[in-house]
Protein backbone atom coordinates (compact mmCIF):
# COMPACT_ATOMS: atom_id res chain seq x y z
CA UNK A 1 0.00 0.00 0.00
CA UNK A 2 2.68 2.45 0.81
CA UNK A 3 5.55 1.23 -1.94
CA UNK A 4 7.25 4.05 -3.02
CA UNK A 5 8.04 2.93 -6.35
CA UNK A 6 4.14 3.57 -6.70
CA UNK A 7 3.26 6.51 -4.90
CA UNK A 8 0.88 8.40 -7.22
CA UNK A 9 2.02 11.85 -5.32
CA UNK A 10 5.06 13.78 -6.04
CA UNK A 11 8.04 11.40 -5.77
CA UNK A 12 10.41 12.71 -3.44
CA UNK A 13 13.64 10.93 -4.27
CA UNK A 14 16.94 11.40 -2.76
CA UNK A 15 15.36 13.77 0.19
CA UNK A 16 14.70 16.47 -2.91
CA UNK A 17 11.85 19.16 -0.91
CA UNK A 18 8.51 18.51 -1.87
CA UNK A 19 6.54 21.32 -4.18
CA UNK A 20 4.44 23.63 -2.24
CA UNK A 21 1.41 22.13 -3.78
CA UNK A 22 2.25 18.93 -2.20
CA UNK A 23 2.34 20.90 1.23
CA UNK A 24 -1.38 22.10 0.86
CA UNK A 25 -2.79 18.76 -0.74
CA UNK A 26 -1.06 17.46 2.31
CA UNK A 27 -3.05 19.86 4.92
CA UNK A 28 -6.05 19.03 3.00
CA UNK A 29 -5.84 15.28 3.18
CA UNK A 30 -4.93 15.81 6.51
CA UNK A 31 -8.67 17.37 7.21
CA UNK A 32 -10.11 14.93 5.45
CA UNK A 33 -8.54 11.67 6.29
CA UNK A 34 -10.75 9.06 8.38
CA UNK A 35 -9.36 9.15 11.87
CA UNK A 36 -8.62 5.65 13.15
CA UNK A 37 -11.04 5.63 16.18
CA UNK A 38 -13.91 7.10 13.64
CA UNK A 39 -13.34 4.62 11.82
CA UNK A 40 -13.42 1.75 14.81
CA UNK A 41 -16.65 3.43 15.97
CA UNK A 42 -17.70 3.25 12.50
CA UNK A 43 -17.04 -0.56 12.21
CA UNK A 44 -18.45 -1.09 15.69
CA UNK A 45 -21.64 0.62 14.66
CA UNK A 46 -21.78 -1.82 11.37
CA UNK A 47 -21.01 -5.08 13.44
CA UNK A 48 -23.10 -4.25 16.18
CA UNK A 49 -22.10 -6.25 19.64
CA UNK A 50 -20.13 -9.64 19.53
CA UNK A 51 -22.61 -11.97 20.96
CA UNK A 52 -19.76 -14.27 22.04
CA UNK A 53 -18.16 -11.59 24.44
CA UNK A 54 -21.57 -9.66 25.40
CA UNK A 55 -21.72 -10.39 29.03
CA UNK A 56 -24.93 -11.49 30.22
CA UNK A 57 -26.77 -9.36 32.15
CA UNK A 58 -27.13 -10.81 35.93
CA UNK A 59 -30.54 -12.40 36.83
CA UNK A 60 -31.94 -10.78 39.99
CA UNK A 61 -32.98 -14.06 42.48
CA UNK A 62 -35.54 -15.05 42.24
CA UNK A 63 -38.62 -15.69 45.80
CA UNK A 64 -39.28 -19.36 45.86
CA UNK A 65 -43.01 -18.37 45.92
CA UNK A 66 -42.51 -16.44 42.52
CA UNK A 67 -40.68 -19.49 40.77
CA UNK A 68 -42.61 -19.84 37.35
CA UNK A 69 -44.77 -23.22 36.77
CA UNK A 70 -42.79 -25.29 34.62
CA UNK A 71 -44.80 -28.16 32.40
CA UNK A 72 -43.03 -30.96 34.26
CA UNK A 73 -44.61 -29.55 37.78
CA UNK A 74 -48.28 -29.53 36.71
CA UNK A 75 -47.45 -33.07 34.69
CA UNK A 76 -46.38 -34.38 37.79
CA UNK A 77 -49.45 -32.68 40.17
CA UNK A 78 -52.16 -34.56 37.01
CA UNK A 79 -50.00 -37.92 37.56
CA UNK A 80 -50.76 -37.49 41.08
CA UNK A 81 -54.41 -36.83 41.27
CA UNK A 82 -54.96 -39.80 38.32
CA UNK A 83 -53.48 -42.28 40.80
CA UNK A 84 -55.06 -40.68 43.84
CA UNK A 85 -58.63 -40.99 41.47
CA UNK A 86 -57.72 -44.56 40.21
CA UNK A 87 -56.72 -46.01 44.10
CA UNK A 88 -60.01 -44.40 45.18
CA UNK A 89 -62.33 -45.89 43.18
CA UNK A 90 -62.07 -49.76 43.21
CA UNK A 91 -63.29 -51.52 40.46
CA UNK A 92 -66.26 -53.36 40.57
CA UNK A 93 -67.00 -55.01 37.12
CA UNK A 94 -70.13 -52.79 37.22
CA UNK A 95 -70.01 -49.75 34.54
CA UNK A 96 -71.14 -46.88 35.91
CA UNK A 97 -74.61 -45.81 35.35
CA UNK A 98 -73.86 -42.22 35.65
CA UNK B 1 -22.83 -14.83 12.27
CA UNK B 2 -19.41 -16.23 13.50
CA UNK B 3 -16.63 -14.80 15.35
CA UNK B 4 -14.69 -16.12 12.07
CA UNK B 5 -16.98 -13.32 9.97
CA UNK B 6 -16.45 -10.84 12.26
CA UNK B 7 -12.78 -11.25 12.42
CA UNK B 8 -12.58 -11.54 8.65
CA UNK B 9 -15.48 -8.59 8.13
CA UNK B 10 -12.89 -6.75 10.10
CA UNK B 11 -10.10 -6.94 8.52
CA UNK B 12 -11.74 -6.58 5.31
CA UNK B 13 -12.85 -2.94 6.68
CA UNK B 14 -9.73 -1.93 7.84
CA UNK B 15 -7.87 -3.01 4.67
CA UNK B 16 -10.33 -1.05 2.40
CA UNK B 17 -11.90 1.67 4.34
CA UNK B 18 -9.69 4.72 3.26
CA UNK B 19 -9.56 3.90 0.10
CA UNK B 20 -13.43 3.46 -0.14
CA UNK B 21 -13.66 6.82 1.57
CA UNK B 22 -11.31 8.51 -0.39
CA UNK B 23 -13.40 7.56 -3.40
CA UNK B 24 -16.79 8.41 -2.17
CA UNK B 25 -15.16 12.04 -1.17
CA UNK B 26 -13.43 12.85 -4.52
CA UNK B 27 -16.80 11.82 -5.45
CA UNK B 28 -19.67 13.70 -3.64
CA UNK B 29 -16.92 16.89 -2.40
CA UNK B 30 -18.68 16.59 0.66
CA UNK B 31 -17.48 14.99 3.48
CA UNK B 32 -20.35 14.43 5.62
CA UNK B 33 -21.76 12.75 2.85
CA UNK B 34 -19.08 10.98 2.08
CA UNK B 35 -19.34 9.22 5.66
CA UNK B 36 -22.32 8.47 5.35
CA UNK B 37 -22.05 6.68 2.01
CA UNK B 38 -19.15 4.78 3.79
CA UNK B 39 -21.12 3.38 6.98
CA UNK B 40 -23.69 2.61 3.81
CA UNK B 41 -20.95 0.63 1.56
CA UNK B 42 -19.98 -1.72 4.63
CA UNK B 43 -23.18 -1.88 6.39
CA UNK B 44 -24.68 -3.53 2.70
CA UNK B 45 -21.05 -5.71 2.69
CA UNK B 46 -21.41 -6.88 6.21
CA UNK B 47 -25.21 -8.08 5.25
CA UNK B 48 -23.62 -9.61 1.98
CA UNK B 49 -20.80 -11.03 3.59
CA UNK B 50 -21.58 -15.03 3.29
CA UNK B 51 -21.24 -14.04 -0.36
CA UNK B 52 -18.92 -11.67 -0.29
CA UNK B 53 -16.58 -13.79 2.02
CA UNK B 54 -15.84 -16.22 -1.00
CA UNK B 55 -14.63 -13.88 -3.22
CA UNK B 56 -11.44 -13.48 -4.05
CA UNK B 57 -9.80 -10.35 -2.74
CA UNK B 58 -9.39 -8.11 -5.78
CA UNK B 59 -13.24 -9.26 -6.40
CA UNK B 60 -14.14 -8.19 -2.79
CA UNK B 61 -12.79 -4.91 -3.69
CA UNK B 62 -14.04 -4.26 -6.95
CA UNK B 63 -17.68 -5.71 -5.26
CA UNK B 64 -16.84 -2.75 -2.57
CA UNK B 65 -16.22 0.36 -4.88
CA UNK B 66 -19.25 -0.88 -7.03
CA UNK B 67 -21.96 -0.65 -4.42
CA UNK B 68 -20.31 2.74 -3.36
CA UNK B 69 -20.00 3.60 -6.83
CA UNK B 70 -24.03 2.87 -7.38
CA UNK B 71 -24.79 4.66 -3.79
CA UNK B 72 -23.42 8.05 -5.09
CA UNK B 73 -25.34 7.50 -8.40
CA UNK B 74 -28.57 7.00 -6.64
CA UNK B 75 -29.09 10.08 -5.81
CA UNK B 76 -26.46 10.99 -2.88
CA UNK B 77 -24.79 13.22 -5.75
CA UNK B 78 -27.82 16.10 -5.35
CA UNK B 79 -27.75 15.86 -1.14
CA UNK B 80 -24.06 16.16 -1.26
CA UNK B 81 -24.53 19.39 -3.42
CA UNK B 82 -26.89 21.09 -0.81
CA UNK B 83 -25.00 20.30 1.68
CA UNK B 84 -21.33 21.68 0.40
CA UNK B 85 -23.64 24.74 -1.25
CA UNK B 86 -24.86 24.71 2.35
CA UNK B 87 -21.68 24.80 4.20
CA UNK B 88 -20.41 26.85 1.85
CA UNK B 89 -22.32 29.46 3.06
CA UNK B 90 -22.19 28.67 7.12
CA UNK B 91 -18.33 29.04 6.39
CA UNK B 92 -18.45 32.72 4.91
CA UNK B 93 -20.29 33.53 7.52
CA UNK B 94 -18.40 31.60 9.80
CA UNK B 95 -15.40 33.51 8.16
CA UNK B 96 -17.00 37.19 8.54
CA UNK B 97 -17.62 36.38 12.16
CA UNK B 98 -14.00 36.13 13.31
CA UNK B 99 -12.07 39.02 14.87
CA UNK B 100 -8.08 39.98 14.20
CA UNK B 101 -7.26 37.46 17.32
CA UNK B 102 -8.38 34.77 14.49
CA UNK B 103 -6.24 36.01 11.95
CA UNK B 104 -4.07 33.45 11.32
CA UNK B 105 -6.03 30.51 11.99
CA UNK B 106 -8.61 32.58 8.83
CA UNK B 107 -5.36 32.39 6.82
CA UNK B 108 -5.28 28.74 7.20
CA UNK B 109 -8.85 28.29 7.06
CA UNK B 110 -8.91 30.44 4.14
CA UNK B 111 -5.86 28.48 2.34
CA UNK B 112 -7.43 25.30 3.01
CA UNK B 113 -10.64 26.65 1.71
CA UNK B 114 -9.29 27.49 -1.89
CA UNK B 115 -7.57 23.90 -1.79
CA UNK B 116 -10.85 22.48 -1.28
CA UNK B 117 -12.81 24.77 -3.92
CA UNK B 118 -9.82 24.25 -6.62
CA UNK B 119 -10.30 20.30 -5.65
CA UNK B 120 -13.76 21.02 -5.82
CA UNK B 121 -13.63 22.27 -9.74
CA UNK B 122 -11.42 19.26 -10.75
CA UNK B 123 -12.96 17.11 -13.27
CA UNK B 124 -15.12 14.16 -11.34
CA UNK B 125 -12.39 11.64 -12.47
CA UNK B 126 -9.57 13.48 -11.51
CA UNK B 127 -10.65 14.92 -8.42
CA UNK B 128 -11.59 11.02 -7.46
CA UNK B 129 -8.22 9.88 -8.39
CA UNK B 130 -6.30 12.44 -6.32
CA UNK B 131 -8.41 12.39 -3.25
CA UNK B 132 -7.69 8.54 -3.45
CA UNK B 133 -4.14 9.16 -3.98
CA UNK B 134 -3.74 11.91 -0.96
CA UNK B 135 -6.97 11.27 1.40
CA UNK B 136 -6.33 7.41 0.61
CA UNK B 137 -3.00 6.78 0.49
CA UNK B 138 -3.26 4.69 -2.27
CA UNK B 139 -0.95 3.91 -4.96
CA UNK B 140 -1.73 4.30 -8.76
CA UNK B 141 -2.29 0.35 -9.01
CA UNK B 142 -4.44 0.10 -5.83
CA UNK B 143 -6.71 2.89 -7.37
CA UNK B 144 -6.45 1.47 -11.24
CA UNK B 145 -7.31 -1.85 -9.65
CA UNK B 146 -10.10 -0.01 -7.67
CA UNK B 147 -11.48 2.13 -10.79
CA UNK B 148 -10.57 -1.02 -13.15
CA UNK B 149 -8.08 1.41 -14.92
CA UNK B 150 -4.79 1.07 -16.08
CA UNK B 151 -2.32 2.53 -13.50
CA UNK B 152 -0.58 4.33 -16.29
CA UNK B 153 -3.99 6.13 -16.91
CA UNK B 154 -4.27 7.30 -13.27
CA UNK B 155 -1.00 8.29 -13.19
CA UNK B 156 -1.61 10.53 -16.39
CA UNK B 157 -4.97 12.03 -14.75
CA UNK B 158 -3.55 12.65 -11.37
CA UNK B 159 -0.51 14.35 -12.96
CA UNK B 160 -3.29 16.61 -15.20
CA UNK B 161 -5.29 17.08 -11.63
CA UNK B 162 -1.99 18.36 -9.82
CA UNK B 163 -1.26 20.53 -13.01
CA UNK B 164 -4.88 21.89 -13.26
CA UNK B 165 -4.61 22.49 -9.27
CA UNK B 166 -1.28 24.18 -9.30
CA UNK B 167 -2.48 26.67 -12.17
CA UNK B 168 -5.61 27.27 -10.10
CA UNK B 169 -3.64 28.02 -6.63
CA UNK B 170 -0.93 29.91 -8.29
CA UNK B 171 1.45 27.25 -7.59
CA UNK B 172 4.05 25.08 -9.09
CA UNK B 173 2.72 21.61 -9.23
Amino acid sequence: MTDASDRTRTPDPAGEPRGELDGLLDAWAARHQLGTQDAERLLAGILGPDPATTPVAPMAPVAPAALPATWWAQLSQQVAAAVVLGTSRPDTGVASAA
Amino acid sequence: VSRDDRAAFTLLFREQHRGVHAFLLGRTSDPETAHDLLQETFLRAWRRFDDLAELPPQRQTAWLYTVARNLVVDGYRAAATRRATLAAVAQDRHTQRDGPDAADASVARDELARVDAAIGRLPVDERTILTMSVVGGLTSGQIGDALDLPAGTVRSKLHQARTRLGHALEVPA
